[in-house]
């Protein structure tokens, strides 16, 4: 489970210091100790930069820097000033797109009452329903509207949030008595408002002060005598005025050898009321203290010192110095109503609040009566140790999996369709020469339950069945004005011609790509050498790859072998709405290329096959010139080096098979158009006179399955492959031969039984053993046949596939309604409309608040100095030296780029200095800005001189804060 | 307005006094002979500021009197001996004895009085002037329109803008004889220059106008000045717009004729097209020749292959050269072909090398591969220049996403 902790409360102006911010920070603390095998994402608010350093401390050992994520939003936001209504609007949608792209399993947000006169952002279910839980602290300026709701912008304001907060799934009272309250006010489901309780921090414990520190802060507070303490906010309910009234209302012999004091930072007027109140009681000045703020360390000794600890307030959350009091070790009563008695847990250190003779009472009793104190004291000290962090984070974790838990079922079934959306398809057809066409072709009809498809074409014509069918066929010009009439779009990309349209395409009107090719270098590379789009190349090696790929594509030889080894798909993938791929090899290869990845998002369908109707097998075999008692050995497909023909054909000659005049060796495809096929031709001359191997060259469909018909055994070998599925395997299956395969590439994945599979390196000898086994072994044959035949009909059936193809497309799309492009529409429906500069500054939050997929981390090394500036010789020369280095041998893990600081600290990729570097041409690329993401390493190599350099200290702060480590001093630091 | 204020304006805004002397010279052909007729006579300067035209008449011989309400400027004429004092000019005159001077003057004051006053003025003048004595009132010309419409009220003291038709009309009213309007100040190149522009048209009219008023007197006295009241004077609106019309006529008859050029020319262009389209077709066999060479070569023509491989005669050797190399620039660009083709060519590797080194030194490969960097990066704007290409994006969807939905809601 992932649990993502939204932890403003801990950041806000009008939290932070508090206890709502104390609580947020504790808590979240405890969560990670206690989180078990969940993961656990801290969320913070880039519009408080001042916290996010002590934030990030707070969790530096407990948990990695990566998983606290700040998200960046367009301050003022805070909702008292209505100018700021777009910015805070706006900065909502952000903020839950920003948490959804996490893909939490439950957001925690900390706080939901915020943000009134700060930039905190506190919204639920506005842009779009994450599952969430919010912390239920009280419903005190619910239930006493009158004074906290008087005033009617704070009125609107809490009610708004209110609203919010009822719109979580699950809420986290920090009392039973809150929790009560959440049912009986709000009507919260019963089951779904958890009390978690509170804890007091570790620091409130007791401990013996020494005579010396006791004579200083009783000196410092003017509290010579034994001292009644209260501690709390100065606030109606809490009911201060009631334990000073009670206070003079204790017998005089008791009173006079007592103070009451009430410690609190109190605002002039309130301390004024109060002292007032204390002398028409006929109290003095020393009787009652008013201490003002005190420290920390303080307030903890005063606890220690205090003879009782009263807490007469009306209504409490909770009531938090109740549970400090009795840490500290401080005999403690309070209040019978709301949280107290829960806190306190012992009726007899209970009073009614509203009665100023039972506070005096229990006063009395607690003072006077010594045996009564020391029972408080032992109470207070077994009572506090029932509550902890730790259990608190327990009750809140377990409350979280059993929310997980319950919605898992709803989850992962696909509700389905309740029409058919409409869907554009993109792909080249029929007549176009491409396996993809072919592939459309089939998968349309299937496709075609469940989506009502139009078709875009790049193409001139389509063949006669689709111009029949009753798909509308759109021009990409056509598409790109209409667009918004598409509920979905799935393209289909391959690595030939007939997808060059797509990529300017994609990024305008995105979709789901399925990728048939994982290597998209060629035709990437074509439309650069062809001038169809000047330096794709160049740019896509670039983005994919970096810089080491660039620099081969100018000084390897051939420029062919860069094209082989580059997959330069990495655009795509970028600015797909998702990814579809045809076997498990891709997800490896993007493994490989990209690092870790998500498998629940790249779905993998299997290629389809359509059932076949059998012909008659005798008749076809009579028809292509077999016996009926010959033994048929065949190849399918473009002939090629890579197809190892020629390990076949110098196997067959090596086996029985060969020299036995029933057995027949037939490549079914286009021979090889160079050399490779020439020295084919002459082997199988040479070798044999005999027709009993031939070379067909091209055939069509129907002769194509006359030989998948007649054939006994199909052998489709490959080396060197990309990883793309290999179809012709799929026919001899489809078709029931025994097929004899290496395990290269996606056919390593085939399933056993189903196919002879050899090595991906095999050996002469067992291809050759591979083939008299099966030559002789009539029952094998027919069982291999069988088996791959049966998991053809399961598991490739189009039905099936375009099953698959409906709740992968329905996945990426479910997931993409909180994307960038959704988010974006949301934006444009705020009213009233956006300042100019807002929305820039928007777009900027939105780029590194959600950061693109695949995202190489990038090591940023700061040339500033080599660039901007002509260093000394020796200088200069030892951090190019460094420079090219790094850039040869990258850290694991890293993409080093280069970069320098033009005026305001705006940071650019030195992309021309670096080509130049490394001896390519240096405007292939264009010195962008250097987009910042969390994970990122910013590398100085040269301090700059210390002049203004306040600005650039603000500037790596905030770096910092993003998440990006700073390495001031690199290995080539120069003094 | 404060004195302070006045002196300041002025100080920028007023020309030297040697420069306005020289600008009140241009009234000489008409005092000269009043000067002769009546020697040493009165003469009555109205505001005569800084006593430009105050000295002039001394030149003369006459015995000029001036007024002014401005002290600053009297201190000009009494650092320099001229009769001149603070006064109220339409007050002042309205104490000078009938038929006493040959000259009053009103050098740029009618637009700082009312027009009662105005009428006054040219009533008394009228009254106190000689027989053949002369009104002269300088003022602002509207007609001018950079003047009507943004000089004239630099001065804040100015009133309204007299039209000089307004102003000639007072003096005849009032029962002067002779009426002469002068247009002044104006560019003296653009009077005889061919071509006007538009800047020209509205700021080159005379940006000062005179009227010149003569009393009634006998013929012969009248003759005296007939010269100068004959004579036309500075550029009025009417001249500037007329040559503005005409010289516009001639520019549209220029694109007429530029028009029909061009058709001319697209037509012959057309046919030139068609005929190359002709020419192209008929030659496509010898543009691909060299690829069939060079196929004809790779697909086991070994005999060519060896002629490569070893040393034929230099002249054969440089036929092949110039087939070749074309051959590997046409590979080149069809990377479709360039893969198979130089996969085949590494089962030969010396006719590989040998191909490269051809190539190579023809300039047709450059090693690393053909690479031409022909993208053209576009200028963004400051504010977007500072923002990550995927934040620009991002912007440039929001954007459209608002731009849409007010599409919509219109």
């Amino acid at each position: 489970m992932r649990i993502v902790i939204d932890l403003q409360a801990a950041q806000s102006t009008g939290s932070r210091n508090r206890g709502i911010g104390r609580y947020s920070l504790s808590l979240a603390q405890a969560m990670v100790r206690n989180c078990g095998e969940h993961e656990i994402l801290i969320a913070l608010n880039g519009l408080f930069p001042e916290t996010i350093a002590s934030i990030r401390a707070v969790f530096n050992d407990i948990l990695p820097q990566e998983n606290i994520r700040v998200w960046d939003a367009v301050g003022p936001v805070s909702d008292l000033d209505k100018s700021n209504d777009w910015r805070r609007q706006s900065s909502e949608l952000l903020r839950e797109a920003f948490l959804a792209a996490l893909k939490p399993d439950i957001v925690h947000v900390m706080s939901v009452f915020e943000g009134f006169v700060d930039d905190a952002v506190t919204s639920i279910g506005t842009f779009c329903n994450l599952p969430t839980a919010v912390t239920l602290y009280d419903l005190i300026p619910f239930i006493h509207r009158h004074p906290y709701l008087d005033n009617p912008t704070v009125e609107a304001w809490y009610l708004k949030k209110l609203d919010h907060f009822r719109r979580a799934d699950l809420w986290l009272a920090i009392s039973e008595s809150s929790r009560l309250e959440g049912l009986e006010y709000l009507s919260l489901p019963d089951a779904m408002v958890v009390n978690v309780s509170t804890a007091a921090d570790h620091h409130f414990q007791k401990f013996e002060l020494s005579e010396d520190a006791e004579h200083g802060i009783r000196k410092k507070y003017g509290l010579q005598h034994p001292f009644v303490m209260y501690t709390g906010g100065i606030d109606h309910r809490k009911n201060i005025d009631g334990l000073i009234r009670a206070f003079a209302l204790l017998p005089l012999q008791i009173r006079c050898k007592h103070q009451l004091a009430i410690v609190c930072s109190a605002r002039p007027e309130d301390k004024h009321e109060l002292l007032c109140l204390a002398e028409k009681l006929g109290l003095s000045a020393e009787d009652v203290i008013l201490t003002g703020f005190v420290p920390e360390e303080d307030l903890v000794a005063l606890y220690n010192l205090c003879k009782l600890f009263v807490f007469p307030s009306w209504h409490e959350g909770f009531g938090l110095p109740a549970l400090e009091a009795m840490h500290c070790g401080a005999p403690v009563i309070g209040a019978n109503t709301s949280s107290l008695p829960e806190v306190i847990g012992w009726d007899d250190a209970l009073f009614d609040p509203r009665s100023d003779v039972a506070i005096a009472t229990a006063m009395e009793r607690a003072l006077g009566d010594e045996l009564f104190r020391a029972e408080l004291i032992r109470h207070g000290n077994s009572q506090a140790k029932r509550f902890s962090w730790d259990e608190t984070a327990r009750r809140a974790i377990v409350a979280f999996e059993r929310f997980h838990a319950e919605g898992e079922v709803l989850r992962d079934a696909m509700p389905p369709l309740v029409r058919r959306p409409k869907l554009a398809y993109v792909s080249p057809l029929p007549p176009t020469r491409s396996g993809i066409a072919d592939y459309s072709a089939e998968l349309l009809p299937e496709l075609d339950r469940l989506y009502e498809v139009e078709l875009i074409l790049d193409q001139a014509e389509v063949s006669d069945a689709f111009a029949e069918a009753s798909w509308p066929v759109r021009t990409v010009e056509w598409f790109l004005k209409h667009a918004d009439r598409y509920e979905r779009v799935l393209y289909h990309f391959g690595n030939s011609d007939f997808h060059k349209h797509m990529f300017d395409l994609l990024p305008v009107v995105p979709g789901v790509v399925v990728l048939h090719d994982f290597f998209l270098s060629g035709i990437v590379a074509h439309m650069e050498v062809n001038g169809f789009k000047p330096d794709a190349w160049v740019n896509e090696l670039y983005h994919s790859h970096g810089y080491l790929a660039v620099q081969e594509r100018f000084h390897t030889k051939d420029t062919a072998d860069v094209i082989w080894k580059f997959p330069c798909n990495l655009s795509v993938l970028q600015n797909s709405l998702g990814i579809i791929v045809h076997s498990e090899n891709s997800l490896m290869l993007a493994q490989q290329w990209y690092g870790a990845i998500d498998h629940t998002e790249w779905p993998v369908i299997p290629l389809m096959r359509q059932a076949i109707a059998d012909l008659e097998r005798s008749k076809v075999r009579a028809q292509l010139g077999f016996k009926n008692d010959d033994f048929v050995v065949c190849s399918f497909g473009i002939m090629g080096p890579t197809k190892l023909n020629h390990r076949l054909l110098n196997a067959w000659f090596s086996t029985k098979l060969h020299t036995d005049a029933k057995c027949h060796l037939i490549f079914v495809g286009e021979n090889h158009p160079a050399d490779y096929g020439q020295q084919m031709t002459t082997q199988i001359c040479n070798g044999n006179e005999n027709p009993r191997i031939r070379i067909t060259g091209w055939v069509d469909m129907e002769e194509f399955r006359k030989y998948l018909t007649a054939a006994d055994i199909g052998v489709q070998l490959r080396t060197l492959s990309r990883g793309e599925a290999s179809a012709a395997v799929l026919d001899c299956m489809n078709y029931g031969l025994a097929t004899i395969v290496n395990a290269n590439g996606s056919m390593a994945n085939l399933a056993e039984e189903s196919v002879w599979m050899l090595p991906d390196e095999f050996s002469d000898e067992q291809l050759m053993e591979a083939l008299e086994t099966l030559w002789k072994d009539h029952a094998r044959r027919l069982k291999l046949g069988s088996v791959a035949r049966e998991i053809i009909r399961e598991v490739h059936s189009p039905r099936r596939c375009a099953d698959l193809y409906g709740s992968a497309i329905e996945h990426h799309y479910r997931a993409a309604e909180t994307g960038i492009h959704a988010l974006s529409s949301a934006i444009a429906d705020i009213s009233p409309v956006a300042a100019k500069p807002d929305l820039r500054r928007l777009a900027e939050a939105v780029a590194f608040s959600m950061p693109p997929r695949l995202a190489p981390r990038q090591l940023l090394v700061d040339i500033s100095k080599l660039v901007n500036h002509a260093p000394q010789v020796d200088t200069g020369q030892k951090i190019r030296d460094h420079l090219q280095e790094l850039l040869a041998y990258p850290p694991e893990g890293f993409r080093v780029e280069p970069v320098y600081a033009t005026y305001g600290n705006v940071y650019r990729y030195a992309r021309c200095f670096t080509l130049r570097l490394l001896n390519c041409p240096e405007f292939a690329l264009t010195d962008e800005v250097v987009e910042f993401r969390a994970g990122d390493q910013f590398l100085v190599l040269v301090q700059q001189q210390a002049k203004n350099d306040n600005t650039r200290d603000i500037f790596f702060e905030q770096l910092r804060n993003y998440g990006v480590e700073i390495q001031l001093d690199g290995p080539v630091a120069v003094k | 307005m404060s004195d302070r204020f006045y002196r300041a304006f002025e100080e920028r805004y007023y020309a030297p006094r040697e420069v306005i002397k020289a600008l009140r010279r241009q009234y000489l052909p008409f005092a000269q002979p009043l000067a002769e007729l009546y020697p040493g006579a009165a003469t009555f300067d109205a505001g005569c500021g800084r006593g430009e035209w105050l000295e002039l008449m001394g030149e003369l011989e006459l015995s000029p009197s001036g007024v002014d309400l401005d002290e600053g400027m009297l201190a000009a004429c009494v650092e320099r001996g001229l009769p001149a004092q603070k006064g109220d000019a339409v007050d002042y005159i309205a104490t000078l004895p009938s038929d006493s001077q040959i000259i009053v003057s009103a050098f740029h004051v009618v637009e700082h009085i009312t027009f009662e006053q105005l009428r006054t003025l040219v009533a008394e003048a009228l009254r106190v002037l000689k027989p053949g004595g002369l009104l002269i009132m300088e003022t602002p010309n509207p007609e001018n329109i950079v003047v009507a419409t943004r000089n004239f009220y630099l001065d804040p003291t100015h009133q309204r803008p007299i039209p000089s038709m307004l102003l000639a009309f007072v003096a005849e009213f009032a029962g002067f004889s002779r009426v002469k309007t002068l247009r002044l100040q104006e560019s003296k190149s653009l009077v005889n220059r061919g071509e006007v522009s538009l800047q020209d048209v509205f700021a080159g009219v005379s940006p000062d106008y005179a009227v010149v008023a003569q009393k009634h007197a006998s013929e012969d006295v009248l003759a005296l000045t007939a010269q100068p009241f004959s004579l036309d004077y500075g550029l009025s609106l009417e001249n500037l717009l007329s040559r503005w019309d005409s010289r516009f006529n001639r520019l549209e008859t220029k694109a007429q004729q530029a028009e029909t050029a061009s058709q001319h020319w697209q037509q012959q262009a057309h046919q030139w097209h068609e005929y190359i389209l002709a020419l192209h077709a008929s030659t496509s066999w010898k543009i691909t020749k060299p690829l069939r060479a060079i196929k004809r070569l790779l697909s086991g023509d070994f005999a060519a292959i060896r002629s490569l491989t070893t040393t034929t005669k230099l002249k054969a050797k440089q036929t092949f050269r110039s087939v070749v190399s074309a051959s590997i620039g046409f590979v080149f660009k069809r990377p479709g072909l360039r893969k198979p083709l130089s996969s085949t060519l590494k089962f030969f590797p010396k006719v590989h090398r040998r191909l490269l080194h051809v190539g190579v030194n023809t300039g047709v490969v450059k090693m690393g591969g053909m690479y031409v960097s022909n993208s053209t990066r576009p200028v963004l704007p400051p504010e977007l220049d500072t923002m990550t290409p995927r934040a620009r994006l991002i912007y440039q969807k929001l954007k459209a996403a608002i731009e849409d939905k007010n599409k919509r809601s219109a």
